[in-house]
């Protein structure tokens, strides 16, 4: 049986129901239809700080740990950040390369979380 | 529950319906029209809610609608849906929510990891399949 690592993205994912996707696609990976070998989830944020900061609460959570899901536990899934600002278009287009260059095969799933808002102006840059 | 169609004039609800179907660039000019509107105040007179939130998501559930259409047109294969994860409370909310970010999460990992029968462009709620 061959193993297929699986690639996915969580945007805007340090906190709010962003990060308890990444947890719980951490938790229902290992019995899920799409499990044919490793996990890699990118959870993104706009901050660098923030979004190592939610990796580090996950690694460090109780439930994931006892579960043993986490690659640091012997499971499957590892966390990695990257950051995206989804009001930026220099910064989507640069996380697309990214991605592209990093898994010429493609990734498997994307969930996109982030939200932005603005008042009175143009979100998009350009 | 945000971005349902109800709330709208039966002119607009069909203009959704419309751009869902065709393109994203249909779905961004339907969103610059409630732009408009407000700006000139007369977006209920133009058969919108007085609400850009609610209005922002009809726009995303259409575009991704749209997307799911064009992927299915090239054979790609990739599923795409749309969720309404329900109010969840977080900062977002400022602490207002019937739902703890763990509940909200069920549908979008659902729609992620689970077998949903190879639904694309779909509207998603409480891990089922809603009416837009």
């Amino acid at each position: 049986m061959s193993v297929e690592r699986r690639i996915a993205v969580v945007t805007g994912a340090n906190k709010g129901v962003g990060l308890a996707i990444v947890r719980n696609l951490a938790l229902e990976y290992p019995r899920s239809p799409l499990r044919s070998g490793p996990l890699l989830i990118y959870l993104t944020a706009r901050s660098d700080e923030r979004g190592r900061k939610a990796i580090e609460e996950l690694q460090n959570d109780t439930q994931l740990r006892t579960a043993k899901v986490l690659a640091q536990d012997g499971g499957d899934t590892t966390l990695s950040y990257h950051s995206l600002d989804i009001s930026q278009s220099s910064s989507i287009q640069s996380f697309a390369k990214f991605l592209k260059q990093q898994h010429h095969e493609g990734i498997d799933f994307v969930v996109n979380n982030a939200g932005a808002h603005t008042f009175g102006s143009n979100l998009l840059d350009s | 529950m945000s971005g349902k169609l109800n709330k709208y004039s039966s002119d607009i609800r069909d203009a959704f319906l419309k751009a869902s179907t065709a393109d994203v660039p249909a779905v961004t000019q339907l969103m610059e029209r409630f732009k408009s509107a407000v700006a000139a105040g007369k977006e209920k007179e133009d058969g919108f809610p007085s609400a850009a939130y609610a209005v922002s998501k009809a726009g995303v559930t259409a575009a991704t609608k749209a997307i799911a259409l064009e992927e299915n047109r090239r054979g790609t294969h990739v599923l795409v849906n749309a969720c309404c994860p329900g109010y969840v409370k977080t900062d977002m909310t400022r602490g207002g929510g019937a739902k703890t970010p763990g509940q909200g999460a069920k549908t979008p990992v659902l729609l992620a990891l689970g077998d949903i029968g190879g639904v694309s462009g779909g509207f998603w709620q409480d891990e089922r399949q809603v009416e837009w």
